[in-house]
């Protein structure tokens, strides 16, 4: 399980560069403003999705606690060897699906306040992770 | 536009519509050996199924005027079937891809083909071969991620958040259920003990041996929330289904199985705000439209085959299709009238879950047997009018069939 990282490729360096700086980029439609998640690759009109900066603010859909064996101990779970994933709506409006870090399960629900942050398995390209706003 | 608004609409104009594929009826039925079968490649299953459906219809290959195919994930199952088959001046002939509601809407398309004279004997087949040798990981063969080593772009990013398996969508679905509706563990487990007790009465199905839902609890976790018994089996094999006109139906060998009522709803979820992911499905259109071209209501149904991936999957079809109120599947779970004996027969095969997996194949097959009469010991005793539903996908693609005893009057 270790040796997973993430490399870029063309269409992905704009994303990457920004995850490196800790932003977050979306995908907007120039013609209606719409915006999508960042692999969303066309509009109903057109191709030529820009790029445009999130606010990494959101709350929690939906997860799940995948049993298999984590790709990268910083993709792992509270336990190590679980790891913890679901969609963040973003304050944007698009569905982002991230690992979800430094939560305990048990305390995930619908609706909980989460914060876009940043990882790097094995290395590679930083990528965005999802963690409850810490209270208080 | 959500699933719910669009749906007066659509119910409207099907209705509107005068229905032609009750002309249509399944004259064959062909399942080879399923399961742990080995050695042998999904066209192998593909050419034997055919073979077999078009006897047991009653017909010879010459009569074959079309044929659809439908692979699985190992593939194979090729145009150049017919060739090998000796088919000859075929009028339909193509491959039908819909992942899980593929085989219900190849029994649509031959159903439509048939009723508008393009063809007359139209074969549906489905074959698949994903466990290649004794020990292979059943599940391991749907799992389509790197797991190791680099990867390149977003689809790798997708991969290290979550996107690895078909059980860890459907994982997420299930968890916005239960949390937007209270459905818990248990009661999906309700669904897999009913069905394991209609399996213990079909020859076919793979787990005979009853099970609890202390049982299912103890099962170990897939995906939270899914245990292993949430989650389908794995099967080699191949199904096929003759299709033909029902006067034609009516001469031949087997009891015919009229097609009352078809329609498909694929709901394009926005992943955004507002999307109905895991809440609601295709089925919430694709039901009540079939039905509805059918002439018939939920409460006309004696016997649901519903695809079964997992036990969410029906449990959320059960709402979609009408059988409870939104959000009450679970409770209709635990109340026991899925099982043998209960008042909605469901899935009296044992379905994916508990007695054989080759995607929608599974459940129009058992509905095929349940219409005829044919079910032996679970044969529900009341069985002229079956729905059938297929599902692809994440809850993306959605088909659903109404197959009746007798002519649609």
């Amino acid at each position: 399980m270790s040796g997973f990282r993430i490399e870029r490729d063309d269409a992905s360096a704009p994303f990457f560069d920004a995850t490196a700086r800790g932003v977050l980029l979306l995908r907007r439609c120039p013609g209606c403003g719409a915006v999508y998640a960042p692999n969303r690759q066309r509009c109903r009109d057109r191709d030529d999705l820009e790029w445009v900066e999130a606010s990494g603010k959101g709350v929690l859909v939906t997860w799940a606690v995948d049993h298999q064996d984590p790709l990268d101990p910083s993709l792992a779970g509270p336990d190590g060897h679980t790891s913890v994933f679901g969609f963040v709506e973003l304050a944007e409006g698009p569905w982002l699906q991230v690992p979800i870090v430094d939560a305990d399960p048990g305390v995930l629900c619908a609706g909980l306040p989460m914060v876009v942050r940043f990882v790097r398995p094995g290395g590679g390209e930083a990528i965005p992770v999802g963690a409850p706003v810490a209270d208080g | 536009m959500s699933i719910e608004s669009t749906y007066p609409l659509v119910v409207q104009t099907v209705a509107a519509e005068a229905a032609v594929l009750d002309r249509a009826a399944i004259a064959g039925l062909g399942i080879t050996q399923v399961g742990r079968v080995y050695g042998r490649t999904a066209a192998d299953f593909a050419a034997e199924a055919v073979r077999l459906a078009v006897v047991d219809a009653g017909l010879t290959l010459d009569d074959v005027d079309g044929m659809l195919l439908s692979n699985g994930i190992t593939g194979g199952v090729e145009l150049r079937l017919a060739r090998d088959l000796g088919l000859r001046n075929l009028r339909l002939l193509s491959n039908v891809i819909a992942y899980g509601a593929t085989a219900t809407a190849q029994v649509q398309i031959a159903a439509a083909a048939v009723a508008s004279g393009m063809a007359s004997v139209v074969v549906c087949v489905h074959a698949d071969a994903p466990l290649q040798a004794p020990g292979t990981s059943s599940g391991g063969v749907y799992s389509g991620a790197a797991r190791t080593g680099a990867a390149k772009g977003l689809a790798a990013m997708a991969a290290a958040s979550g996107v690895r398996s078909a059980n860890n969508g459907y994982a997420l679905a299930a968890r916005r259920h239960m949390e937007h509706y209270g459905t818990t563990s248990e009661q999906l487990g309700a669904i897999a003990v009913a069905q394991r007790a209609w399996a213990a009465m079909n020859p076919l199905a793979r787990f005979r041996d009853p099970i609890t839902v202390a049982d299912h609890q103890a099962s170990r976790w897939v995906v939270e929330p899914l245990h292993l018994l949430d989650c389908c089996v794995v099967s080699n094999g191949g199904i096929a289904i003759v299709v033909t006109t029902a006067d034609r139906a009516r001469d031949l060998a087997q009891p015919p199985v009229y097609v009352w009522g078809a329609a498909q709803c694929h709901p394009g979820y926005t992943m955004a705000r507002d999307s109905e992911f895991g809440l609601t499905t295709g089925a919430a259109i694709a039901g009540p439209a079939a039905m509805a071209m059918a002439g018939i209501a939920p409460a006309d149904v004696d016997v649901r085959e519903l695809y079964d991936c997992y036990t969410y999957t029906n449990l959320v079809t059960l709402e979609d299709y009408g059988f409870c109120a939104k959000g009450e599947g679970g409770a209709l779970a635990a109340s026991g009238a899925l099982a043998p004996g209960g008042s909605l027969p469901t899935n009296t095969g044992g379905g994916q879950l508990s007695a054989y997996y080759l995607w929608g194949m599974t459940p129009v097959s058992e509905a095929i047997i349940q219409v005829r009469g044919h079910g032996g010991d679970r044969q529900v005793p009341v069985h002229d009018i079956v729905l059938v539903s297929g599902n692809g996908g994440t809850l993306d693609h959605h088909a659903t069939l109404v197959l009746g005893s007798g002519p649609r009057s």
